[in-house]
């Protein structure tokens, strides 16, 4: 549903110290050889003899440069071996061959480089041997936020949920990511950690039940605490982000005051007798709200209790006895009591697609759809302005050896398209009637239909290599290819150590072409944010079945 | 009445029985003839249970005990804030059984006169009291503390344990209330707690600790480690630890920990510093023919009668017939040992308990394979079993229970559960309204609801269900008046053997109380004040209160009225 997050496994490996020889620099920063070179060719001799070699290092805050004790350091010679690091930070393994490993090190509280930053990068290699140098590896401090909700008369506001919500750049481009959220304690307290440095987004609210409700049935005014941004305001416009650096702690105190609570009941219809139907709101980034209240299938009323002032999406889901999906969604604007809404549920929209892939050597269609194999996934991917991203992939459907693609159930809203081809091939165009989903979005309205969606791939791809440099010495990089189409998608990869890099399947075309250092720290598929770079991009035409080789500079992504 | 709200512990502890509200009491009889409704005033004081001191700022609520469905049930609250002198006042009540809740910021929230999920409900009519109700709030306690590892660091996600010693279903019974984790300061915090028993307990693991085989994995076998980093061994022994499960203060297992007695508004500490231990390792025999496609091990920790912690624990395979399991803690471990003959083929499930104290071995071909108990279920008027439905066996000798889902077609398979030989009861816990009318069964002998169990092999049953409970509704009278409050127990005839047949009530305020659900059967009906600390689940002791009792046959839909005399 939201971003990956960034923090795959917990025995990520941090980037190390930099060998004095061969190995370049790595390509991200934050772990370096600090201490003195020269020192190890005194002290670190064992012996003469292969397999007599040490390897040892300090692990230290990369705030603070104090040293973590107890930090677990674990290298990789015909098996695992691990230690935790003294009381000032140092580790040291004897008895090691001449040759190489990764090192990997952890510490509860702390992050390593490669989960903040890119966990693709591929695994450094320390050597050992006799001039192995003393290592330093340094761990990033986790963030905190904490605080106290309160009311305006300071009591304290207990089980209100706390949500903290990042944002990040995920291929370019920015994505909310929702933290694991919380309930304020019995004092009003909360407490998120382990947080890695960005910026957050905290809502408080809504309470799940009214703090005070009328003293008559009849009467309304049941008050409840709302949905606040931190600092103030309902809505994520309003919202102010709060920086986290590395190591910061954040104290967030909250005073809310009780605002009137809402009742919305009505209908749901079209659904098949003996089935039911599931209802859900959405606050306007498109959270669910846990509510009280429900739905009785026998007689088709809803009833949702007591929510605050607010603009919403209600969403019923319902499987029909044929085992199709039925939807209905509706928006609502509540500010005071609503009654008798009613959603009548209709089949969601399922798409056929068509693909077709052009042999450029004969000039006619190379697939056929007999072969029970398809040139490429496609997928939907929400253009909505929420928290969320929907993606649809489409699925294979009919007999082997008959079969085609459909996109299924699709609910009703805006969507971009993705494909991403099986094989040397690239896309030449994707339609939905007259509407080029390379340039444009799909609309699909609810208990509408949608034409199939041709896809038309060619197979007379361009191919584009190259090396990059740095004041005139090889660097590794990520290269970034921007098609002169604005709405595709900006192709990015990673040199290898040395530089070098080949980058098949390419569409022919016009092409900017930029070595930069931190994929992960720029918004490339912002053309806003790439203007102050495009000018330091080489430009570059690609002819179809072209080979090009060009040499680029790199590029620092400006802190 | 039984209330609806506040039950967290009816999860925990599936002996409670869940009742729905019965119906509002008739107005039709007392109807004066008038054509407006009649109104009535709710009234009373919100005090501290310790103290007796009056409660300001109180919300107290009303609840018509007869919601038609939980989309009406929240809707139909009331809620009043008491004054300074405590006292809160409804007015304009229509005639009817209400539930009555009171919460306070300090206080535990509670149902009027509440004991355990029950209730005594205020009935409003002609003729009733309802005003002038003394409603006691236990001032609310709480237990938290820091845990910290054998360096002074705090330890975060610990998973931390509150056991609370307590009647509940008849019995002093000491059973899991909550769960928590330690935050990334290593705190823990349980609030709203009532005055009583308790325990709190850890259960970590030292993140750091790295778990190696010792013996050797033959080449020949050796798998492909993924990503070519997977360590087969690892060389430093010294972090081959696991904290063993702790209890306040200092004990290793329950049955010696010292309960905390925690009094109203007590803040306590109980803090922890954890030890790490060497972790054991065990060799587990499976078949000579296992060729190696597939065994595995799950192993709890039992921390307490019927709760225990699962064990991450790491299992390699020495050789054909041979794993070794790494990680494990000291104490007593429930081993579950899957394991499959050949690729594809269905596993053998065999369950084993363990004391460990150092390095072991366990042969698990000495052990008799779990046998999966499964079925059919059928309604005896043919329709289709409503859902969700769900069937409880239980061990009468151990009483240890499984319970599992029945699909609309009937079928059920307690395939997870470890069953070995011996008389089992096989009750229906859901729908309420279903009962177990009868089984036959093959590889074991059925007579009524019960099962014997005698040859290790797997059994099926055929079982007949029928829609008839039944239920009494009834008055407790006290010198021949209504009297509210008294435990209200229903028993069946035999008290040893079929503890899901007990039914339990609270009298409401006009002594009023019902009985829903009931089996049919033989049963007698006891009324006792102050029988709530009573262990009316031990025969001896429920035994006295029989003769003055009122018995009855409770036929299938059978709906009887009884008066009962309060003991």
């Amino acid at each position: 549903m939201l971003f990956e997050t960034v923090l795959p496994y917990l025995l990520a490996a941090t980037l190390l110290a930099v060998p004095p020889l061969e190995l370049p620099q790595p390509p991200s920063s934050g772990s370096g050889l600090n201490e003195p070179r020269n020192s190890f060719s005194s002290e670190s001799l064992q012996s003469s003899d292969d397999g007599k070699h040490a390897l040892r290092g300090t692990v230290v805050n990369s705030v603070t440069g104090e040293p973590i004790r107890g930090a677990l350091v674990q290298i990789y010679f015909n098996g695992q071996s691990s230690m935790l690091t003294g009381p000032d930070g140092k580790f040291q393994f004897e008895g090691l061959p001449n040759g190489q490993t990764v090192v990997r090190v952890r510490k509860p509280g702390f992050f390593t480089d490669e989960e903040i930053h890119s966990p693709g990068y591929a695994q450094q290699m320390v050597p050992t041997g006799p001039h192995s140098a003393p290592l330093v590896l340094k761990l990033i401090p986790e963030g905190v936020v904490y605080g106290r909700i309160s009311e305006d008369g300071g009591e304290p506001i207990e089980g209100l949920p706390i949500q903290l919500v990042a944002q990040r750049l995920q291929n370019g481009r920015k994505v909310w990511e929702q933290r694991p959220g919380t309930t304020t304690d019995e004092d009003g307290a909360f407490r998120i950690a382990e947080l890695p440095p960005g910026n957050y987004f905290l809502s408080a609210g809504p309470s799940r039940t009214p703090v005070t409700y009328p003293s008559k049935r009849s009467q309304p005014g049941a008050q409840g605490i709302p949905a606040v941004f931190y600092p103030s305001g309902s809505d994520l416009a309003a919202a102010a982000p709060i920086s986290i650096v590395p190591g910061r702690r954040v104290e967030i105190n909250l005073t809310l005051s009780p605002q009137p609570f809402y009742r919305v009941s009505g209908t749901i219809g079209g659904y098949s007798q003996g089935q039911s139907a599931n209802l859900q709101i959405m606050n306007s980034v498109g959270q669910p709200l846990a509510y009280n209240g429900g739905f009785d299938a026998a007689s088709g009323a809803f009833r949702i209790l007591w929510i605050p002032a607010g603009a919403y999406t209600l969403r019923a889901d319902a499987v029909d006895g044929q085992g199709h999906s039925l939807s209905a969604n509706l928006t609502v604007n509540v500010n005071s009591d609503l009654s008798g809404i009613h959603m009548v549920l209709t089949p969601l929209v399922t798409v056929p697609i068509h693909m077709r892939l052009i042999s450029s050597r004969t000039g006619s269609e190379r697939f056929s759809e007999q072969e029970n194999w398809f040139p490429a996934y496609a997928q939907l991917v929400s253009r909505n302005s929420g928290f969320s991203e929907f993606r649809y992939g489409a699925q294979q459907v009919g007999q082997h050896g008959n079969s085609s693609l459909e996109l299924q159930n699709i609910r009703p809203g805006t969507y971009g398209i993705e494909v991403n081809p099986n094989g040397m091939f690239y896309v030449q165009s994707a339609t939905c009637g007259a509407i080029n989903l390379l340039e444009s979005d799909l609309t699909v309205a609810s208990g509408g239909s949608v034409q199939p969606i041709e896809i038309i791939l060619r197979d007379d791809v361009a191919f584009l290599s190259g090396n990059v440099s740095a004041d005139s010495h090889p660097i590794t990089a990520s290269i970034l290819a921007i098609s002169e189409h604005s709405s595709a998608q900006p192709i990015i990869r990673p040199a290898d150590p040395n530089g070098g890099f080949q980058i098949g399947f390419l569409p022919p075309g016009e092409y900017k072409v930029l070595a930069i250092d931190h994929p992960d720290q720029l918004e490339y598929t912002n053309p806003e944010v790439m203007r102050k770079y495009l000018s330091r991009a080489r430009e570059i035409t690609l002819s179809p079945d072209q080979a090009a080789k060009i040499d680029l500079e790199l590029v620092n992504i400006g802190e | 009445m039984f209330a609806l709200k506040l039950l967290p512990a009816i999860c925990l502890l599936g002996f409670f029985q869940r009742t729905t509200a019965p119906p509002i009491p008739s107005a039709s009889s007392a109807k004066p003839q008038v054509a407006e409704p009649s109104y009535f005033r709710i009234s009373g004081r919100v005090i501290d249970a310790d103290s007796g001191q009056p409660l300001a700022r109180a919300f107290v609520e009303i609840n018509l005990s007869n919601s038609l469905g939980p989309p009406n049930a929240q809707d139909s609250a009331r809620v009043e804030v008491t004054g300074t002198d405590g006292t809160f006042v409804f007015t304009d009540v229509l005639p009817g059984k209400y539930v009555l809740s009171a919460r306070r910021r300090g206080y535990i929230e509670q149902t009027f006169q509440q004991h355990e999920t029950f209730t005594t409900a205020i009935v409003v009519g002609p003729g009733l009291d309802s005003e002038n109700l003394i409603f006691g709030l236990p001032p609310a306690a709480s237990i938290s503390g820091n845990v910290t590892d054998e360096e002074g660091d705090p330890v975060r996600h610990a998973g931390v344990m509150l056991f609370r010693q307590a009647f509940a279903g008849g019995k002093r019974r000491t059973f899991l209330m909550r769960r928590a984790s330690t935050d990334d300061e290593g705190h823990y915090h349980f609030g709203h707690l009532a005055p009583g028993s308790y325990f709190v307990g850890i259960s970590a693991q030292p993140w750091y600790a790295q778990h190696n085989i010792r013996r050797r994995i033959k080449t020949e076998n050796q798998q492909n480690g993924e990503g070519g980093l997977q360590p087969l061994e690892e060389q430093n022994q010294n972090l081959d630890v696991v904290y063993p499960v702790t209890f306040f203060a200092n004990a290793g297992d329950l049955a010696s920990a010292a309960p905390m007695i925690i009094h109203s508004g007590d803040s306590e500490i109980a803090d922890f510093r954890l030890r790490p231990v060497p972790a054991l390792h065990m060799l587990v025999k499976t078949s000579a023919e296992d060729p190696g496609n597939g065994t595995n091990v799950q192993v709890a920790q039992m921390v307490a009668e019927n709760s225990s912690v699962p064990i991450h624990v790491g299992i390699a395979r020495v050789e054909r017939g041979l794993v070794e399991v790494t990680g494990l803690p000291p104490g007593r471990l429930n081993l579950v040992i899957n394991t499959s003959a050949s690729q594809g083929s269905e596993w053998t499930r065999r369950a084993q308990s363990v004391q460990l104290s150092g390095d072991t071995e366990v042969d698990a071909t000495e052990s008799a394979p779990s046998i999966v108990v499964s079925g059919i279920l059928k309604m005896d008027d043919d329709s289709n079993v409503p859902q969700p439905a769900r069937v409880l066996l239980r061990n009468s000798t151990t009483g240890v229970a499984f319970d599992t889902a029945v699909s609309p077609a009937g079928e059920f398979s307690f395939k997870n559960s470890a069953v070995a030989m011996g008389d089992y009861e096989l009750m229906i816990v859901e729908p309420q309204a279903l009962f177990n009318k009868g089984m036959s069964s093959q590889n074991a002998k059925t007579s009524g609801r019960t099962l014997q169990i005698t040859t290790p092999r797997d059994v099926s049953v055929a079982v007949t269900a029928s829609r008839g409970t039944g239920r009494i509704t009834g008055f407790a009278l006290k010198n021949g008046k209504p009297a509210s409050g008294a435990m209200i127990v229903l028993a069946p005839q035999d008290l040893h053997s079929n503890p899901a047949l007990f039914r339990r009530d609270q009298a409401d305020s006009d002594g009023s109380f019902t009985l829903n659900a009931v089996v049919p059967g033989r049963y007698t009906v006891v009324a006792i004040e102050n029988g709530w600390d009573l262990e009316w689940a031990d025969p001896g002791v429920l035994w006295k209160y029989l003769a003055a009792g009122e018995s009855m046959q409770i036929a299938p839909n059978g709906k009887t009225e009884v008066k009962v005399k309060v003991q």
